[in-house]
């Protein structure tokens, strides 16, 4: 759901309704896109320190999808996390197995989604998370990636695509 | 603007697959403090310092912090929950925010309970079956519940409307206290099998102890005033008889009996309850409702049991019979293509009557109980109608758990 600003909410009441709304979804986006909980749940931490940090420029822009605004700066340090020398020197590549076994205790239908969408490349992960995990449109897509929206329209072709084989075994795309 | 399909079974799914990832109230308001406050608690800790952290959190939260016992959580949480839904059921919301008040308190649920598995999948639950699974937790099995603990769980049983009546009732003035009818059933077992039973001993005795209302079929009155003790001695030591005794509240014997050593508690094995139950989940689903009376035997024992034909056709239709009274002739049919399944149990009472509990599943979604009709009923075998079975203790609702 979009918010607007409110007018008479002060920036504290703001940051406290996002913190209660958003905080699940931003830190299992995090957990998708850094397979690692613990990494996920600082980001989620950065997330609204620098939330609170730009919510003058969140303001003055007079953005109305606070989610798509949000999910940018989640999305952006996960990046910055990505490019530690640290991280780089992990091997993130998850099989289900190795997962923490709480994390991947499901009935859902189809186990391994979050795997697949966890061994996507970033910039077709980024497009998956924010167009069907957030239920972003594709322009706001575009915005919170700072990048086109027929980019964002290729990009999610190809994931979809990757996903598809993955999911299926290798069949057609 | 129409939702895309896609995109919901998308979050669905992941939100299935990643549900025991959240953040508890008390994270988010940690997080907004650190934000607002500018700071960041760095989370890569030595395994040293996590310990002495973990040390100095016990030692601050024994001093400080008061935390809700299981039963606090029940009464202020759980109960008043309930009484504010229109159904029986906690949306899965509720069990959200159930859960996390569990954990905050250091109470943690068994993620094997069909309740677990049920919010795993995004599920609501049932409202008694929580509580229920939240006091098997904090007390252990119901059998070595203390009559306290036992009217309690009754009198909450009665304020979210799951029970009518609590027949778990605790003496009165005029009658035995606890002691003194825990006195009397070991003097009772003395002057039938000997002055040489060591009753006295506590420690080689497990003693599970009920007093409850029984029916009056004489007086057939409501709500019944007679109400009767049982006490059953299990032997902790290997090959020793146990004793069960019941009797009146006015002090009437009615039954003294030995009990094989097999039932005594010391030699009763314990059961592998969860690899039973996985495997059970793993070739039969999830719920149990749809496994076979032998599997639910299996895994979780007596009084689990297989009911016989004429019992189940009775009981069926008089259970189909209950979802029209309730929700109209067409209920069920309305469903479309339903299953049935069923939970039962078989049990002789205190007064040697022969019940059993009848809990029926109608529903077209039995992976996640997303429509139908739940019914529960006793069954008693009726004397005066000719040892025919009376069904009481009617119980209707939706199964619908919520959607999540």
């Amino acid at each position: 759901m979009e918010h607007a600003v409110v007018p008479g909410m002060t920036r504290e009441e703001r940051l406290n309704q996002w913190v209660a709304l958003y905080s699940d979804a931003i830190l299992r986006t995090c957990f998708l896109y850094l397979s690692d909980q613990a990494q996920a749940e600082d980001a989620l931490q950065d997330t609204w320190i620098k939330a609170w940090r730009y919510m003058g420029e969140y303001e003055r822009k007079h953005i109305l999808n606070e989610k798509a605004w949000l999910m940018r700066i989640a999305i952006n340090i996960c990046k910055d996390y990505r490019r530690t020398a640290w991280f780089r020197h992990m091997d993130r590549r998850r099989t289900l197995e190795e997962l923490p076994a709480h994390l991947m205790q499901t009935n859902a239908e189809d186990p391994t989604l979050s795997i697949t969408v966890m061994g996507l490349p970033d910039k077709y992960k980024q497009v998956i998370l924010l167009y069907y995990y957030h239920g972003l449109t594709q322009r706001e897509t575009a915005q919170a990636l700072g990048i086109s929206q027929s980019a964002v329209i290729r990009r999610l072709k190809n994931a979809q695509a990757m996903l598809k084989q993955s999911l299926t075994g290798g069949g057609e795309a | 603007m129409k939702a895309d399909p896609m995109k919901i079974l998308f979050r669905q799914t992941i939100n299935r697959e990643l549900a025991s990832l959240y953040t508890s109230s008390l994270q988010q308001e940690q997080m907004y403090l650190n934000a607002i406050g500018g700071r960041k608690v760095k989370r890569k800790l030595t395994a040293g310092l996590v310990l002495v952290l973990v040390l100095m959190l016990l030692t601050l939260t024994a001093v400080a912090v008061e935390l809700m016992t299981g039963k606090q959580v029940v009464e202020q949480v759980a109960v008043p929950m309930a009484q504010d839904n229109q159904q029986e059921n906690y949306t899965y919301e509720q069990m959200t925010d159930l859960l996390r008040t569990l954990n905050e308190n250091g109470i943690t649920l068994d993620e094997n309970s069909t309740l677990m598995q049920a919010f795993r999948s995004g599920r609501g639950y049932w409202e008694r079956d929580a509580i229920n699974e939240i006091c098997l937790t904090v007390f252990g099995q119901k059998e070595g519940w203390t009559i306290d603990q036992k009217h309690w769980y009754g009198e909450m049983m009665v304020e979210i409307g799951a029970w009518n009546l609590n027949i778990w009732v605790i003496p009165e003035e005029g009658d035995m206290t606890r002691e003194e009818a825990l006195a009397f059933a070991a003097k009772a077992v003395k002057e039938t099998y000997g002055e040489d039973v060591p009753l006295q001993t506590n420690a080689d005795w497990t003693i599970h102890e009920v007093f409850n209302l029984v029916w009056q079929q004489e007086t057939n009155s409501y709500p019944p005033k007679k109400a009767e003790w049982f006490f059953s001695y299990l032997s902790n030591h290997p090959g020793k008889e146990g004793y069960d005794v019941v009797f009146s509240r006015d002090g009437s014997i009615i039954d003294v009996h030995q009990t094989p050593p097999q039932e005594s508690a010391s030699t009763i094995q314990p059961v592998p309850l969860y690899p039973k139950e996985a495997a059970a989940i793993e070739q039969h689903g999830k719920v149990m409702y749809f496994w076979p009376y032998s599997v639910q035997l299996d895994v979780y024992g007596y009084p689990h049991a297989v009911p016989n034909k004429t019992d189940y056709a009775l009981a069926l239709a008089y259970a189909e019979q209950a979802i029209a009274d309730h929700w109209g002739p067409d209920a069920l049919h309305s469903l479309g293509d339903y299953q049935v399944g069923l939970v039962f149990r078989s049990y002789t009472d205190p007064q040697n009557s022969g019940v059993s509990e009848w809990d029926f599943l109608f529903t077209t979604d039995p992976v996640f109980i997303s429509d139908g009709y739940r019914i529960q009923f006793k069954g008693i075998q009726d004397e005066q109608a000719g040892g025919g079975t009376l069904f009481v203790d009617l119980c209707v609702e939706h199964a619908n758990l919520g959607n999540g």
